[in-house]
């Protein structure tokens, strides 16, 4: 059971203006969104809530309507939408109902968009596989027996499987282009502080962005337009003008030269995708763009630092849920046992081994010895990655070391850490990434990666509508 | 698990640390083995990329004089031997506020600024 958003009623790239009939477009999705069932994208579906929205769109006045009027939109269960269940794939949330919106998500609504549903994920977001959710594992559209990628595989899932147009995920450490990648479609993450983080739950609060998905570049800016700029509520949303994304995505246009890693950072390529790697620096080439290999930071130091760093953080981010203060109660003996019991029972096991990791590294001895010398790495590694930029316009990277795995493969956590090698270097230096469909390998998807300078996002929806259809 | 036993000692404390019960199972004991010996791993390799670092020669190291300790030359806090001193006897942070002292001072002003969740 193959599916592609060009089976469904769903039209994959409306243009602004594009959708006649929101309740129709929202039926479409809707309709898809039941028989794509099984792959297990979503954890909640809102049939009612969603064409209720749809009714009231189609009674505006036609200048009432916002810029994504009618786009059917799936929401990672991770951001707070009001009403909706919101567990984060736990089961410690289970059954939580926040009573408000993320900005992010009141911005979509705002702007004329539709939210279909929840999207399953990695159990808050820890894991690039979507198999890690309480609920059951998201199958990928584009072969059911494999993963989609994760954490924001249920979204990307959504989106390629045609149940939406665009889905918003959220991307710590590659959760976003990761699975976009091996689902065959896009995906951005934007410079932190883009994107306001209220209402998402907290993973890793230095690294977390909000990121969106779609299947072309053009609903892709129009969603990171609407849900960009600043936020009263969240601190670190930045106060910096967002520049006119959709405009930039009806603009193709590569740079003169682009940079990538050393030929030896991609020997952690399988054979296929490094094939499909130089198809596209030839292709590059051949459009005009120079890229040139230069010595960007090393993706072992890289994996290292994010680990450190991200686990220290999720151990201190989910120390609120409890059973008192947050999460699902499983009644102790006294109350600090029903501490305890309630977060050994709620979490699931990569949860609990990333807590105690980062309880480690926190801990007397190991902060500076472990923490301090991650947080610098980290800073080295921005500084070099900065500097590439004086080389190049655009960074080239692959976005996965492989194709999806089967579902059935279950690896070691060390081994999932290491796929994030090419994801996790944007994120450790808070810059832009956008992850672009670059035809296949072995019959799977294989995507590349752009990163651009901190506030540059437009500069990647230039180079993503240049290379849209190219391969 | 035999408290003893150093390495079941370490899982011990950094569990009560976590407010996470200790492993019961085989299989759950592997698991936080397991985790540990991930943590070694990743940091072997940043100890990894600081040697490299230093012996690119010409390179400059970048980050203030106050963050360059290395690795290998103990800090006051730093255990003698035998891995890190876990202390569950003392107050444990277990919330955001009360964690920022054990956070690198660049990013407390970040996690200060976590809007408000869930």
């Amino acid at each position: 059971m193959a599916l592609s958003p060009e089976a469904s009623g769903v039209r994959p790239d409306p243009s602004p203006g594009g959708v006649r009939s929101a309740e129709e477009a929202t039926r479409a999705a809707l309709a898809r969104a039941r028989e794509s069932e099984p792959l297990h994208a979503f954890l909640c579906l809102d049939a009612e809530g969603a064409v209720a929205a749809a009714r009231r769109l189609d009674a505006l006045a036609e200048e009432e309507r916002g810029p994504l009027f009618g786009l059917p939109v799936a929401v990672k269960d991770n951001i707070a939408v009001r009403g909706l269940p919101s567990t984060s794939g736990s089961a410690l949330l289970d059954g939580y109902r926040p009573p408000y919106d993320a900005t992010a998500v009141e911005r979509l609504r705002r702007a004329g968009a539709v939210i279909v549903g929840k999207t399953n994920l990695d159990e808050f977001g820890m894991g690039s596989s979507t198999t890690r959710s309480y609920r059951a594992p998201t199958r990928n559209p584009r072969d059911p027996e494999r993963i989609p990628g994760g954490s924001s595989g249920g979204s990307a899932a959504a989106v390629a499987g045609g149940a939406a147009v665009a889905a918003l995920g959220t991307d710590t450490g590659g959760s976003v282009r990761q699975p976009a990648a091996h689902c065959g479609i896009l995906g951005i993450r934007p410079t932190y502080g883009r994107v306001s983080r209220f209402g998402v739950t907290a993973y890793a609060s230095s690294f977390d962005q909000v990121g969106c998905m779609a299947t072309a570049p053009g609903p892709l800016a129009r969603v990171l337009a609407v849900i960009a700029g600043r936020d009263p509520r969240d601190a670190t949303s930045a106060a910096r003008p967002v520049p006119d994304f959709p405009a930039a995505a009806a603009r193709p246009g590569l740079p003169e030269r682009i940079v990538t890693c050393s030929p030896g950072e991609l020997r952690a390529l399988d054979h296929e995708s490094r094939h499909a790697f130089s198809a596209v620096v030839e292709a590059l080439g051949s459009a005009g763009c120079e890229v040139r290999a230069t010595g960007l930071p090393s993706a072992a130091t890289a994996v290292a630092a994010y680990y450190l760093l991200v686990c220290a953080e999720a151990s201190s981010n989910l120390a609120r849920f409890d059973g008192m203060r947050y999460g699902r109660r499983r009644p102790g003996r006294h109350l600090i046992d029903t501490y305890y019991q309630s977060r050994s029972a709620g979490f699931g096991p990569e949860v609990r081994r990333r807590i105690l990791l980062g309880a480690t590294i926190l801990s007397r001895g190991y902060r500076d010895a472990v923490y301090r010398a991650a947080a610098r790495a980290r800073r080295e590694i921005t500084a070099a990655l900065l500097s590439a930029f004086e080389e190049g316009a655009l960074v080239l990277l692959p976005t996965t070391v492989g194709p999806p795995r089967r579902l059935t493969d279950e690896p070691d956590p060390e081994a999932e850490y290491e796929s994030d090698r090419f994801t996790i270097l944007a994120a450790l230096a808070a810059l832009p990434a956008i992850s672009v469909p670059a035809g296949t390998r072995a019959g799977l998807p294989f995507g590349i990666q752009l990163l651009a300078p901190p506030w540059r996002e437009e500069l990647l929806f230039s180079a993503a509508a240049a290379l849209s259809g190219r391969f | 698990m035999d408290p003893g036993d150093s390495d079941s000692g370490e899982i011990l404390k950094v569990c009560a640390l976590s407010r996470l019960n200790a492993p019961e199972t085989p299989a759950e004991h592997h698991a936080y083995t397991t985790a540990r010996q991930t943590l070694s791993s990743l940091v072997e390799r940043i100890r990894e990329g600081d040697r490299s670092r230093e012996s690119a020669p010409g390179e400059a190291r970048s980050g203030a004089a106050s963050d360059r300790r290395d690795l290998d030359e103990p800090s006051a806090e730093a255990p003698a031997a035998g891995g890190a001193t876990l202390r569950p006897d003392e107050p444990r942070p277990d919330d955001l506020a009360e964690s920022l002292p054990a956070v690198a001072p660049e990013f407390r002003a970040r996690l200060l600024l976590v809007p408000p969740i869930l």
